[in-house]
């Protein structure tokens, strides 16, 4: 009974960050609540596979993210991102000022919008580095790319981005005119 | 020092630099406004994007309030468990064995039901033949699948090479003897009264074949029309639209057709599966019948048993061993004889002329239109069914619990589902079908014939989840949604019960669940074009 609270305890403290996570990893909400679900099914199996010298949370998100990128990956998502392109990413200077012009005055709502029409696993990169906070080492880890090639992921995934949000920008324009 | 580059300046702000390498960028940045201004535009689109992402947006939903409750099922598995074994002895001894005693009488001694599932007994005999043909499109099969999954963990050329390799080796090993003669899609195929072919002769995809000649062999076909007038030493299995047996048959006869000429003699046994057959008066079957049709004619010599499951029989013939017959009408003509025992279950009684010469008192069973209440059997075969479905749900659930929530989602979009569920309901067989006629399909027909079958039964679940659902309101946990699976089984079983209206009930879960069910596999292949195209599904 003890350990039921316990459990039920950890369920109230991190199922609304995780369905976040899910929200933001998976394509639809179905499939984020399905996702936490299963999710927390495998922490409690898992329970005693964490290691209490680490963060809860980071493997909570460790957990999270296995889950959610072989969830993409049985779906046969496209993979878009291979080691042979990694490679041949430009080594550019862009310019500052357009950057800034892009970003300026940008909605979460709207970078969300933009997310959802990225790939997966750039959408998955992005999510596992700037809301789960999970280390170079750790998304290397989940995603199966080598660590070196963490940066270059995270870099393509920013400019798929800002695609993105031009491309959003531009239809909304056009839908006011 | 020339500009740095973006990557370089993402890596620093993300404290990924080695320390020397930091050290310098950092020392570059305080003099050049350019890089400066580069740095701080990344972390100011780092910032826009931890915003966005850590936005409470959304709320927790209700379904998912409570913590996914696993220790409260063992009672499920328990009551499961039990009721599965004692599903499988009803069957057994209900049902499968009794089967079994029927087709021995039938002529099938030997042939048990387990070996003639097998592909062992001889219903199936003749595919042997084929199983080089078989064989190479299984392997392929196989190593598109080896290749698929060892793709992800093998670098690429690897894995070609190795799986290549392997197919390559096992082609080349040497084939076995005596193949035999195949031919493939032609429009007709005759086997002139002359020719003899000393050897099983298979014709696939053939529009129309006529067989004057011998065949020293069994005869395989799939095609629209099959005439036989020659002489066939082996067995005949044949899937066709129009089927005429003329000639002489040393084996035994298979059918699968849409109407069944014979008017020749079967040496063995014959099955039958058609929508009309007749055996006319020449016809003569040296051992047992067993026919499941729409309607027949059965005149000429049965030697032995006849077994018959007929819309619409009528009875002219000799049967040397006992008829045992389903049928809704059905007419014993005055030169019909029957040498054994004669059983008949139906609605209404048959019509036996006073002039046929039956060896014994028939043995009629009329129907009962309604199910006996007062029968204890009646109840244990309801828990039965209940349990049947029950554990097919609990199964279905928690191997799949993403997919079966999207299903009942699914079922209760009351329009589209029964749009798509009437579509599915008829579409899947004839397509199915139409698959199965070219033999490079065949695999593909049966599979989807089976998956039509699974979602057929499994549409009373989803139905049954949302009924539940609907009347108990949505469920937070495993618990919560196998009880409410539980009931509304329950609830649909009784319904189905329901005079008039049942038939009406069960039509209706099955379109709607199976609407459900090709509703969540449309959803979850958009979604994944979605995902791989880009478009928003956010």
């Amino acid at each position: 009974m003890g350990s039921n609270e316990a459990w039920g305890e950890l369920y109230r403290l991190h199922a609304a960050q995780i369905f976040r996570f899910c929200r933001r990893a998976l394509p639809s909400r179905e499939d984020a609540e399905d996702a936490t679900m299963e999710i927390f099914l495998k922490v409690r199996e898992k329970l005693h596979q964490y290691d209490a010298s680490r963060p809860f949370t980071a493997w909570l998100y460790k957990v999270a993210a296995n889950h959610c990128w072989d969830l993409l990956r049985r779906r046969r998502v496209r993979q878009d991102l291979e080691t042979a392109d990694v490679d041949e990413l430009p080594l550019e200077h862009p310019d500052p000022g357009q950057l800034e012009q892009l970003i300026v005055e940008r909605s979460g709502q709207e970078v969300r919008r933009a997310l959802g029409r990225l790939p997966a696993r750039s959408r998955m990169a992005l999510v596992l580095r700037y809301y789960s906070d999970l280390s170079y080492d750790e998304i290397a880890d989940s995603l199966g790319v080598r660590r070196a090639f963490v940066g270059v992921v995270l870099l393509r995934a920013r400019h798929q981005l800002r695609d993105a949000l031009l491309e959003g920008g531009a239809a909304r324009a056009a839908g006011a005119t | 020092m020339s500009h740095v580059d973006e990557m370089t300046c993402l890596l620093y702000l993300e404290g990924q630099l080695e320390r020397p390498r930091a050290l310098e960028l950092s020392a570059h940045v305080e003099g050049c406004g350019e890089c400066r201004a580069l740095l701080h535009a990344l972390e100011r689109e780092s910032r826009l994007l931890v915003g966005a992402l850590v936005e409470e947006d959304e709320a927790l939903p209700a379904r998912i309030a409570a913590p996914p409750a696993r220790g409260a099922t063992p009672w499920a598995w328990i009551v499961s468990f039990g009721l599965a074994a004692a599903g499988a002895y009803t069957l057994w001894t209900g049902i499968i064995e009794p089967w079994q005693q029927q087709m021995s009488q039938a002529g099938f001694e030997g042939t048990n039901l387990l070996t003639l599932v097998l592909f062992r007994g001889a219903l199936w005999k003749g595919w042997g033949d084929m199983l080089n043909l078989l064989q190479v499109v299984a392997l392929a099969t196989l190593g598109i699948v080896t290749f698929s999954l060892l793709r992800r963990s093998w670098r690429r050329w690897t894995t070609i090479a190795v799986v290549m390799g392997a197919v390559a080796g096992v082609l080349l090993l040497p084939p076995q003897a005596g193949a035999a003669e195949i031919r493939h899609k032609a429009e007709a195929y005759v086997l002139a009264k002359d020719e003899v072919i000393k050897n099983d002769l298979i014709l696939l995809g053939t529009a129309n074949g006529r067989i004057d000649g011998t065949v020293e062999g069994d005869l395989i076909f799939f095609g629209r029309s099959l005439e036989v007038n020659g002489h066939v030493t082996g067995d005949i299995i044949g899937f066709a639209q129009l089927c005429e047996i003329n000639g002489t048959v040393d084996g035994n006869l298979r059918i699968v057709a849409n109407t069944l000429l014979v008017r020749g003699p079967v040496s063995k046994n014959v099955t039958v599966f058609a929508e009309h057959a007749s055996f006319k008066d020449k016809s003569q079957v040296g051992g047992g019948a067993m026919l499941f049709a729409g309607d027949a004619t059965l005149g000429g010599r049965i030697n032995r048993d006849l077994l018959g499951f007929i819309k619409s029989s009528t009875l002219e013939s000799y049967v040397g061993g006992d008829v045992s017959m389903r049928s809704t009408r059905m007419t014993v003509s005055s030169n019909a004889e029957v040498a054994g025992k004669f059983t008949y279950r139906g609605p209404v009684r048959p019509d036996i002329s006073p002039q046929a010469k039956l060896a014994s008192p028939p043995e009629i069973h009329i129907d009962q239109r309604r199910p006996e209440y007062a029968s204890p059997r009646f109840y244990w075969h309801f828990a039965l069914q209940w349990g049947a479905g029950f554990i097919f749900g609990l199964v279905v659930f928690l191997l799949m619990p993403g997919f079966f929530h999207e299903v009942v989602r699914s079922s209760s979009r009351y329009g589209p589902a029964l749009g798509f569920g009437a579509l599915t309901l008829f579409a899947i067989p004839i397509l199915a079908v139409i698959a199965c006629i070219t033999i490079v399909g065949l695999a593909v027909g049966i599979g989807a014939l089976l998956l039509w079958i699974v979602a057929l039964y499994s549409a009373q679940v989803f139905v049954s989840v949302w009924l539940g659902e609907t009347l108990l309101g949505p469920s937070s946990g495993t618990g919560g949604t196998i009880g409410r699976m539980a009931l509304g089984i329950l609830i649909y079983k009784v319904a189905r019960l329901l005079p008039y209206i049942g038939p009406f009930v069960v039509l209706g879960t099955i379109i709607l669940g199976m609407g459900g069910i090709a509703l969540a596999l449309y959803n979850r292949t958009r979604s994944q074009t979605a995902m791989a195209a880009g478009p928003a599904a956010a």
